[in-house]
């Protein structure tokens, strides 16, 4: 399905419509990946960001830094460079950086006239000059080397240099889409060979003729002029036959279907590696899939946008036709591509609630609209609306992270129609556990979290596992490093069609009541106080147990049981830990987190008991008040047994006590002697 | 000295009954701000602390543009806001001014360069004096949060807005009509430290576009600054009691004649509280009746946007009458004034 953001479904707020993008930063997202720069840096500016191999960091939109990359698979040796198809030079001017600087293979040819051609102008860009874009095609059978060619155009009489390529090539059949933001640029079918430029003044004339030239030193490599007559806002000009024409026409009466530009693509909207197919129906392109067509409205329509287009407005400003934008494909979701993949319950003081977000991940490879698409929170009368988007697109692969305040959202990429927000009131209570609704327009659930029995960890989110795919849900910080990933993958890579990179996961087992044992305990110490009173742990199993969520109780003088260590994370792996009241005097231990550890004060005169819980599960260990002299710890009778009894330690062992080791001293997590 | 002047202009405002004060005094006077605040809202270095809130009421011809420089780290926690982006100069006319363009003009002397984002853009209601600017601003500045009433309009130029924030990549946040605590909630973290901004009203389906309009309070270090947009008498009314008493008064819809009613302003008004009428070349507005109720009650602290427009030389309308408000210091001092001289310009 094809689905056109304009009229096709119901809005459910006055304010809705369809979209009309700039196609700059359409292409900009084919494949980019954002994060925030710390600083407010100027679009299409070099930005700190470490990217992936092949990718550049250029600063888009917002702030954000992206890595820009190639839609397509990292190259083969055959293919070019190492640094990844299509990737653009973030473009400083100081030249060729990285791998974007390589050289141009030698199998590039140095174009000669007719080798290189302009293909498509867009003079009069809207809504901004941001849209102005130069389509280079390269017709031949092979690749084409850019370094030392010019593109220039008139400003009056005289030749202006808009753009100075420095190096890359431009594949055979392909084409080159130039606009003012160098983050835009964009070959769809990608590019092994990463092209390079300097930008040079890039605004051109609305009206007067125009003459644009491509020139290799003295070399005419190609040249189009005509009349600005035939300059209308919005709408390129284009070859007339696309490619073969000496003359320029209106888009619209060189596509068939009336498109008003085709940036990069053949006038039909499909690539020219592919020979110019007409785009699929209903499937998102893994480039973005754009579409320039006119949409349903038909060219002149009122496309009111976001608006209702129409309902009298001011009498100074009556209704008048504003042509249609380009539109692309954003089909509503089918069951199971958008996932709830990650979400913060407990943000971290001092923002607290602002930090808490709920990721939602499109897996699909294409856009899905967001056409009420509803965050819900289970209450007493069924599903509680919080956040309520009236209509957007999700990119796809990607994924948007949503926080109370919209100013926080985060979309990954960013989407080529951004929301429109009718109700956010996102609040996650801490203690309610109550379920989150991921629901369609109709109300129906597409994905729910439950924390029920979860661990809730101030800080740290909890993310599906294994990431995007899984149903169980852990830490954020088992999966990979940090505590929460709003936006990306666990590991901060951007989602893809193939899910999440598989990260190296701490194998870290929940514990059961055979592998965690109450080994040992010092009731009465010898010291004064109660500094020496300690409580063993022992993992007698093979592998690391999961610590989050366990409680160490002991008992008072009167019976009743409090909560003296809170386990928030770590693993214990095999072997032993002694537990004390003092922090510092834990052996083991030292990098698990904890959210209470307070002094033990075990009873001398009454019956001692001491339990672990971890959500259902109760580790209990009884002592008789007096079971064991002062300073003698009570220790299992056969050591990490939890079947057997309680002996005084000295009965079975020359010491008084072994906290962290066996009863001879000797290290668990070894094979017993 | 300057409180002298206030209270003897406002004692002689009151003592003249009739007084005729639609035209203000002309010329720089004690509302002229110090040079050490103007240089202080011009020349903000990225990255560097913000300790006080600024707003300034940037003179866009037919009225404002309220632009939000909320205290924090410039670029980490300290926020943009822009409410409104005054007209686009379209079509040519002397009535109708390039707001849009007075807006960059500004934020350009103040060194918020062009690629600088702004946190929020909010358009308080689809008038074109207001959102005309709007592609203007979005041409200079990516913006993250494009908030509006959500009130459907069918001008062009309205379309074109929303068209330009969206092309853009802004988020559209349709204004929430019933949880103005909500937006006021949610908005304490990232629209400046320490700071609150609550919108107070927002009405999609109002009977005219001024009375959609939104509305804001901000509340910095104990102080209120009341942001009317276009709303009326109507809207006034509705505020409830928890709103005010405020430090700073934007007045409603260009001072319009249902603006600022003797009940509203008793009630709101903070003593010591100043006023700004988003004024400019309406024919009729402000209101007469509504200056000298305002400059009843403020004095000297009443300062307009269209200050000596329209007179002999009919300066420019746009540019040069810009307000700027500061709260600063632990107890909240507040300070109003124009940014530049009143300087005569030779007329067009």
């Amino acid at each position: 399905m094809t689905a056109r953001i304009s009229d096709e479904a119901r809005a459910p707020i006055p304010g809705r419509r369809r979209w009309a993008g700039s196609l700059w930063f359409a292409l900009l997202l084919a494949s980019a990946a954002l994060t925030a720069c710390g600083e407010p840096c100027e679009t299409g500016a070099v930005c700190a960001r470490t990217c992936p191999p092949g990718g550049a960091p250029i600063c888009a939109a917002h702030g954000l830094c992206a890595c820009l990359l190639a839609p397509d698979a990292a190259p083969t040796a055959a293919e070019g460079p190492e640094a990844g198809p299509g990737s653009i030079d973030p473009g400083s001017d100081a030249g060729p950086t990285g791998a974007g600087g390589e050289e141009a293979p030698a199998a590039c040819a140095t174009p000669g006239p007719g080798d290189l051609l302009i293909n498509e102008l867009m003079l009069d860009g809207e809504p901004t000059e941001d849209a102005e874009f130069v389509e280079l095609v390269n017709p031949g059978p092979g690749p084409v080397a850019l370094a030392g060619v010019e593109l220039t155009s008139n400003r009056g009489a005289d030749q202006v240099r808009r753009v100075e390529f420095t190096g890359g090539c431009l594949p055979a059949d392909a084409a080159l889409a130039v606009f003012s933001e160098r983050g835009a640029w964009v070959t769809p079918g990608g590019n092994p060979w990463p092209v390079t430029a300097e930008l040079r003044s890039f605004g051109f004339a609305n009206g007067g003729d125009f003459d644009f030239r491509l020139v290799r030193g003295e070399a005419v490599i190609d040249r189009v002029e005509g009349s600005g007559d035939v300059i209308e806002p919005g709408v390129s000009l284009n070859r007339q036959p696309d490619r073969v024409g000496p003359a320029m026409a209106s888009h619209r009466d060189v596509d068939p279907g009336g498109r008003t530009a085709s940036p990069g693509r053949c006038p039909g909207g499909g690539r020219y590696e592919e020979g110019c197919p007409d785009p699929p129906p209903g499937g998102g392109g893994g480039d973005g899939g754009l579409d320039m067509g006119p949409g349903d409205a038909g060219v002149g329509e009122v496309d009111p946008a976001w608006g209702d287009g129409g309902d009298g407005g001011r009498g100074s400003e009556p209704d008048a036709a504003v042509d249609a934008g380009p539109v692309f494909e954003c089909p509503l979701p089918a069951p199971g591509e958008l996932r709830i993949n990650e979400v913060l319950i407990d943000g971290r003081v001092p923002r607290t609630e602002a930090d808490e977000f709920v990721e939602i991940v499109n897996r699909a490879d294409g856009a899905r609209r967001m056409l009420g698409l509803t965050l819900a929170v289970e209450g007493d009368d069924g599903w509680d609306p919080r956040v309520v988007i009236a209509d957007g697109c999700l990119p796809g692969p990607g994924a948007l992270a949503v926080h109370p305040d919209p100013l926080d959202w985060r979309f990954e990429p960013p989407p080529l129609d951004p929301p429109v927000i009718a109700d956010a009131r996102l609040a996650l209570g801490n203690e309610s556990r109550a379920p989150i609704a991921l629901l369609d327009e109709q109300g129906d659930v597409l994905d729910r979290f439950d924390p029920g029995g979860l661990s809730i960890v101030e800080g740290v989110s909890l993310n599906r596992s294994p990431d995007l795919t899984g149903d169980d849900w852990r830490l954020h910080d088992r999966l990979a490093p940090g505590d929460s990933s709003p936006g990306t993958c666990a590991g901060g890579e951007p989602f893809t069609v193939d899910g999440c990179p598989v990260e190296p996961v701490e194998d870290c087992a929940p514990p059961t009541l055979a592998s965690l044992v109450i080994n040992e305990v010092l009731v009465d110490g010898a010291e004064e106080g109660d500094r020496d009173e300690f409580v063993e742990l022992v993992n007698v199993g093979p592998a690391p147990l999961a610590l989050d969520g366990l409680g160490l109780w002991s008992s008072r003088g009167d019976g009743t049981l409090v909560e003296r260590v809170a386990f928030e994370r770590g693993c214990l792996p095999p072997g032993a830990w002694a537990i004390y009241g003092d922090r510092a005097d834990w052996v083991g231990g030292e990098a698990a987190t904890v959210s209470r550890a307070e002094r033990l004060a075990l009873p001398n005169e009454a019956p001692v008991v001491v339990e672990l819980r971890r959500e259902a599960e109760v580790w209990r260990a009884e002592l008789p008040a007096g079971f064991a002299d002062e300073g003698i710890s009570a220790v299992r009778a056969v050591d990490g047994d939890p079947l057997a009894p309680f002996v005084p330690h000295d009965a079975v062992s020359e010491w008084p006590a072994s906290p962290g080791a066996r009863v001879d001293g000797a290290p668990f997590g070894e094979p017993a002697p | 000295m300057r409180v002298a002047v206030g209270i003897a202009f406002a004692l002689t405002l009151a003592g003249a009954g009739c007084v005729d004060i639609a035209l203000p005094p002309v010329g720089g006077g004690p509302r002229v701000c110090s040079a050490e605040m103007r240089a202080g809202f011009l020349h903000t270095e990225p990255g560097a602390e913000r300790p006080d809130l600024w707003i300034a009421f940037v003179d866009v011809g037919h009225g404002d543009a309220t632009w939000l420089r909320t205290p924090g780290t410039v670029g980490v926690d300290a926020a943009e806001i822009l409410i409104d982006a005054g007209d686009d100069g379209l079509p040519a006319a002397p009535h109708v001014p390039d707001g849009g363009a007075a807006v960059l003009e500004l934020m350009a002397r103040a060194g918020f360069a062009p690629g600088h984002p702004l946190d929020v853009l909010a358009i308080t209601h689809p008038d074109k004096d207001h959102h005309g600017g709007t592609a203007a601003v979005l041409a200079r500045h990516p913006v993250g949060v494009f908030l509006d009433p959500g009130r459907g309009a069918g001008g062009p130029t309205w379309i074109r807005a929303q068209r330009a924030a969206r092309s853009a990549g802004a988020i559209r946040w349709v204004a929430p009509t019933d949880g103005l605590d909500g937006a006021g909630r949610w908005s304490t973290g990232r629209w400046g430290r320490d700071l609150t901004v609550r919108l107070l009203a927002a009405d999609p389906d109002a009977r005219t576009d001024n009375g959609a309009s939104l509305v804001f309070e901000v509340l910095f270090r104990g102080r209120r600054v009341l942001l009317m947009g276009d709303a009326g008498a109507e809207v006034e009314a509705r505020l409830g009691p928890e709103v005010g008493p405020v430090d700073v008064l934007r007045t409603g819809h260009h001072g319009g004649a249902d603006t600022s009613t003797s009940a509203f302003l008793d009630r709101v008004l903070a003593p010591g509280a100043s006023a700004v009428i988003s004024a400019g070349e309406w024919t009729g507005l402000p209101h007469r009746e509504v200056v000298q109720r305002l400059a009843e009650r403020v004095g000297g602290r009443l300062l307009r946007t269209d200050r000596g427009d329209g007179g002999a030389s009919r300066r420019a309308a746009a540019g040069d009458d810009h307000v700027v408000a500061r709260i600063t210091g632990a107890e909240g001092a507040v300070e109003v004034c124009f940014l530049d001289p009143d300087t005569e310009r030779a007329p067009p």
